[in-house]
């Protein structure tokens, strides 16, 4: 039947979403592709539904031709009804790839916003694996079309370019450091990694790796950023 | 308030005689704390949120008092930086522009945020307020080098009186940290401002590029968009956008649109019943407050809205809180009689 391929692809991104949001606060799930519910990039499905789709296109020229052939034969309505359906299969078939492409599309840029900076709450087993799997990204991006990847590059330079205008605003930040009200000057952090003496306005930290450190939110923010810290969440 | 001023000028002008200056300047500051503890007051009675009542005033309120106890001689350093933007205003009338400026973004901010469609972008107020901003950095910068130094010169050899210096030092600190605090929320405020405006930007966007026009200028002489003559948008937003569609046209050419059938590239087709195109739902319900329009001589005022579909009439009265539908007061608070909360 026209249309049942489309139906399969709207159903995946509903089903995306679905895993998407149960997937949430589960800290278990190390793919990030997943967490953000980009699933693996259905290309053959969607040929599908474009070679079906072009042979409809094909299908409903051909009747047009027909129809303007025999003028005087206006009153075959089974004739009309067929070239009906044939346009609005191909809408719904256009409408459900447009639909699938921007949910993809907009869970690549609640990826990138997510991932401007390194000052999101991972926990610690989740760092660690992500060591082992080697690059982060590279998980991600497999999981991505050619186009998709070059969009979601273009979008990470659009929005650098947009927040160089307000250099000490930093609103490439997320999350309880950046989107939320602050509350305090100071904040707890862990020590990820061991980092030496690191100097600042009020003295000097000693950065011992899995030790806590009671410090202003100022000073910790290049160290945040280069990894050596993490925010403690109470 | 006109010998506040005199006072005013008189310290700005009056850099010889020391002692008098401060002295001068502790009358004009004081009274003018007392106007700003009166303003807050008003925000928050206004809002109701007083962990949100982030004033500027405040911050103007701290540096003053710091500055009479503890750094006399840069007593008009934020003045200063700022008299070159508002060259012919007092002390005090500066003061009152600066929390004005800051309560117009605290409430575009606030409308931005509950309204489902993008509202104008309030420019004056937020380039007044980074601008305070960056002047409120230096200046906490500028300080903190201050009191190092002052603190290595009267190191001494004596532990206990080293020791003392120390907690005399802590407490230095603290209108320091209370500054920074306040500048923090500041910061908060404008980074949530400008990032709602930029997912709304996104959201709509094709809906915005199907509007967008470009214009001819009169005053600048140059083609320039609709939406930033419209202040829609500003600059710098204005080229977000432009180059958000780019990309995200390409996208879906790449990956859709170009391997239709050649009848149904567009990507809104006007023949298909379905509009592919994300549009604000100008219906949604949202939370109102009457401000009025702030002349004190009609105190009564009231604002009539009709809605035709119920062929209801409501009678809004200033200071009244509502729950209406967005497309009924759209007028109103694009106006700025109603805010929305």
């Amino acid at each position: 039947m026209y249309g049942d391929l489309g139906n399969k692809l709207v159903q995946d991104a509903k089903r995306s979403r679905n895993l998407k949001k149960n997937l949430q606060n589960n800290k278990n799930i190390t793919d990030p592709a997943i967490k953000y519910g980009l699933g693996e990039y259905p290309k053959e499905l969607i040929e599908q539904i474009i070679d079906e789709t072009s042979l409809l296109g094909a299908t409903a020229e051909r009747m047009s031709e027909l129809f303007e052939l025999n003028e005087g034969d206006s009153n075959d309505k089974v004739f009309k009804c067929q070239y009906f359906t044939t346009i609005l299969t191909i809408h719904r078939n256009k409408r459900c790839l447009l639909g699938y492409q921007n949910f993809r599309r907009e869970n690549i840029e609640e990826y990138v916003w997510d991932n401007l900076t390194g000052m999101d709450n991972f926990s610690t087993e989740e760092k660690n694996i992500n060591k082992v799997n080697g690059n982060d990204e590279n998980l991600f991006f497999g999981k991505l079309d050619m186009n998709e990847q070059e969009y979601l590059k273009d979008y990470q330079k659009i929005i650098e370019e947009y927040s160089s205008n307000f250099p000490e605003l930093e609103i490439k930040h997320k999350g309880n450091y950046g989107l939320q009200p602050p509350k305090d000057l100071y904040l707890e952090v862990r020590v990820l990694k061991d980092g030496g003496m690191v100097q600042t306005e009020y003295g000097v930290f000693n950065l011992i790796k899995d030790t806590q450190i009671f410090m202003r939110k100022s000073d910790a923010e290049a160290l945040l950023q280069q990894g050596y810290l993490q925010i403690i969440q109470h | 308030m006109d010998i506040e001023d005199l006072l005013a000028d008189l310290e700005n002008n009056n850099t010889t005689i020391h002692g008098r200056t401060t002295l001068l300047n502790n009358t004009s500051i004081s009274s003018n704390n007392n106007n700003l503890s009166g303003n807050r007051k008003s925000l928050e009675n206004l809002t109701g949120e007083e962990s949100r009542g982030i004033s500027t005033g405040v911050t103007t309120h701290l540096v003053s008092e710091t500055d009479q106890s503890f750094a006399a001689p840069n007593v008009s350093h934020i003045s200063n930086g700022d008299d070159k933007v508002i060259p012919f205003l007092t002390k005090s009338e500066k003061n009152q522009l600066d929390i004005q400026a800051f309560m117009e973004l605290t409430t575009s901010w606030r409308n931005e945020r509950m309204s489902p469609e993008l509202l104008p972008f309030n420019e004056p107020a937020f380039n007044v307020v980074t601008d305070n901003m960056k002047a409120q950095i230096e200046y906490i910068d500028y300080w903190n080098m201050m009191q190092e130094s002052e603190v290595e010169m009267e190191a001494t050899n004596d532990k206990k009186s080293n020791e003392q210096l120390l907690i005399q030092k802590r407490i230095n600190k603290l209108p320091l940290y209370c500054m920074e605090a306040e500048l923090e929320r500041v910061k908060f405020l404008i980074r949530s401002y400008l990032r709602c405006r930029l997912q709304k930007i996104d959201t709509f966007l094709l809906l915005l590029e199907g509007n967008d026009q470009m214009i001819f200028d009169e005053t600048n002489l140059e083609e320039k968009s609709i939406f930033i003559i419209n202040k829609l948008l500003s600059e710098s937003e204005y080229k977000y956008f432009k180059q958000k569609v780019k990309i995200v046209v390409r996208l879906y050419s790449n990956t859709v649109l170009l391997n239709l059938p050649e009848n149904f590239q567009q990507m809104n087709d006007e023949s298909s019943n379905v509009k592919m195109i994300q549009e604000p739902d100008l219906e949604k319900f949202v939370f109102i407050f009457v401000k009025g329009s702030g002349k004190q001589n009609n105190s009564n005022e009231k604002y009539n809205i009709f809605n035709r579909e119920t062929q209801e009439e409501v009678e809004l009265v200033v200071g009244g809180i509502y729950v209406m539908r967005y497309d009924l007061v759209e007028a109103f608070i694009k106006e700025g009689v109603i805010i929305l909360i």
